[in-house]
């Protein structure tokens, strides 16, 4: 049996590496404890990195080619329903791309400049032009449309194949103007001399137009060079001759070369077409106008015209078909009619109908 | 005032002496004690010491309501009860017989210092455990019927009729070895 002193000694000694063990059990809890914490920590980190996205790629650094990619390929489809719109709102970049039509900052066409900016080295001069070059060699087999775009630089090599590109500009106005094909054949034979003229179809839009169709009659050996008509694709092209030169190029070739000249010239007559018309006066056998008589005008037995005279006898009718007679249908009160008839053949015709006075 | 509680009061001051007092004053009553539950001298030793290392590590709070050595008994019987029941059957090898004998007469020689006592709790070993431990309390250990009623966790009434029924079978039992004893 131990005595009270070996049993003090048993119990503090017991105590003591109960305290110890508990210390030990403390620290490995706080160890345990830390490093827990730090996991969490770490998984915190990692799930808030991954919510963040901020180890995503940049796309500022490897998304900008397709981004840039995209966005050249919308410009180009822009830039081709710009082409067949021809609205000539095509921006800078649609100029590069596109290639056969460029609108200058003034809305008009210049081709040449459309042919510079297909080389992306040549010209830097635009800088806004410069980001798209690079985006334009992708588009480039986009634009299976545009046959002109790679030839432009050879215009001569280029016009036989312009016939697909009549096709390419459906715009109906060219072709709408062209009654006037009856115009004078020496015109045709004018544009033959340049190049073989295949379609004139355009050079009736100008013609419409009195002071064009006034200036190519007047300047047109000053605007020699203008026969290759190049802005006859855009029906909203408000005729410049001076800029004319510049513009044929991006259009037909084919069309440009002498129709302008020629063909305008010839154009202009169509202003004097044939209206049967006849004026005169209708007067008394003393030679005083007679107010208020009626004058009609016959065309096979038919009344194709009428008209009243006013205070001086005076009267005019026109748009009646021609060989017709005219004569003094009813004369007013105080005047009695003569009978007298008076035949008139095409073109105008000064008449002076009498009737008597009572 | 009881020393139990003012040493154990120094000893939680910081003073280990004061703890060392209490084992010096209760240890070999708290061993007696625990040992009516374990019937192995040795093991209640052990019980003891684990007592007092159980009060110095936990620190129990002292209410002051009972005497400290109430109060020790109490948790003493708490931890003999605790290894009881771990244990459950109690095996005592032949072997250690003659020594735990030495050793618990060794023990009540020192403790008991009477022989009439002595001869008392010899004759205490064939009793029932609860009425050994009701008989200790309350002839050797001097405890009141509701001291040894708060130990023993029952109530007053129990206590009493327990010890009536533990001095009854005390007293056959001494009948059976001659002895008369005149307090029971």
């Amino acid at each position: 049996m131990k005595n009270y002193k070996d049993m003090a000694e048993a119990v503090f000694r017991r105590r003591d590496e109960y305290v110890a063990e508990v210390r030990r059990k403390k620290k490995v809890a706080l160890n345990a404890s830390l490093s827990l914490c730090a996991v969490c920590l770490a998984v915190l980190g990692a799930f808030g990195i991954w919510k963040t996205g901020i180890l995503e790629p940049d796309p500022n650094v490897i998304g900008t080619k397709p981004h840039s990619f995209t966005e050249t390929t919308d410009v180009t489809m822009q830039s081709l329903s710009g082409n067949a719109a021809s609205e000539g709102k095509t921006t800078e970049n649609t100029e590069a791309v596109s290639g056969n039509s460029v609108t200058t900052p003034e809305g008009t066409k210049n081709p040449q400049a459309s042919v510079v900016a297909t080389d992306p080295q040549e010209k830097p001069d635009n800088p806004t032009v410069k980001p798209t070059i690079p985006a334009i060699k992708p588009t480039i087999p986009l634009l299976p449309t545009l046959p002109i775009g790679p030839n432009l630089p050879s215009f001569p090599s280029v016009a036989p194949d312009v016939p697909p590109t009549s096709g390419d500009y459906p715009k109906p106005k060219p072709p709408v103007v062209l009654p006037t094909d009856p115009v004078e054949p020496e015109a045709t034979d004018a544009t033959s001399e340049n190049e073989p003229a295949t379609d004139i179809t355009w050079v009736p839009s100008y013609s419409p137009v009195p002071t064009t169709a006034g200036s190519d009659h007047a300047g047109s050996d000053a605007v020699p060079d203008s026969t290759q008509v190049p802005t006859e694709n855009e029906p909203g092209y408000p005729g410049r001759p001076d800029e004319v030169p510049d513009l044929e190029e991006p259009t037909e070739p084919t069309e440009s070369p002498v129709p302008p000249t020629e063909g305008v010239t010839p154009d202009i007559p169509l202003t004097s077409v044939e209206v049967n018309r006849v004026e005169g006066k209708v007067l008394d056998q003393y030679g005083n106008p007679v107010k208020g008589a009626v004058v009609k005008v016959y065309y096979d037995g038919e009344v194709d015209g009428t008209r009243t005279t006013d205070s001086n006898g005076y009267f005019y009718i026109s748009k009646f078909r021609a060989p017709a007679t005219i004569k003094v249908y009813s004369v007013p009160d105080g005047y009695t009619l003569s009978g007298l008839s008076c035949s008139i053949s095409k073109g105008n015709s000064n008449v002076v109908l009498i009737c008597n006075k009572k | 005032m009881d020393n139990g509680a003012g040493s154990y009061r120094r000893f939680l001051d910081g003073d280990d002496n004061g703890f060392v007092d209490i084992i010096k004053d209760y240890k070999d009553g708290l061993i007696l004690y625990i040992n009516n539950f374990t019937e192995n001298i040795f093991t209640a030793e052990d019980l003891a010491e684990d007592t007092f290392v159980k009060i110095v590590t936990k620190k129990p709070r002292f209410s002051g309501k009972s005497s400290f050595k109430t109060w020790l008994y109490a948790i003493g019987r708490n931890v003999a009860l605790d290894y009881l029941r771990r244990t459950k059957a109690k095996e005592i090898s032949f072997d250690e017989l003659p020594e735990i004998k030495e050793e618990v007469l060794s023990l009540e020689q020192e403790y008991i210092k009477k022989e009439e006592n002595i001869t008392l709790h010899h004759a205490m070993e064939k009793l029932n455990p609860q009425y050994k431990q009701v008989l200790w309390l309350v002839y050797f250990e001097n405890f009141s019927n509701r001291e040894a009623a708060t130990v023993m966790k029952k109530s007053v009434r129990n206590i009493e009729t327990l010890l009536y029924r533990a001095k009854q079978s005390l007293k056959s039992e001494l009948n059976k070895e001659g002895f008369e004893y005149e307090k029971l």
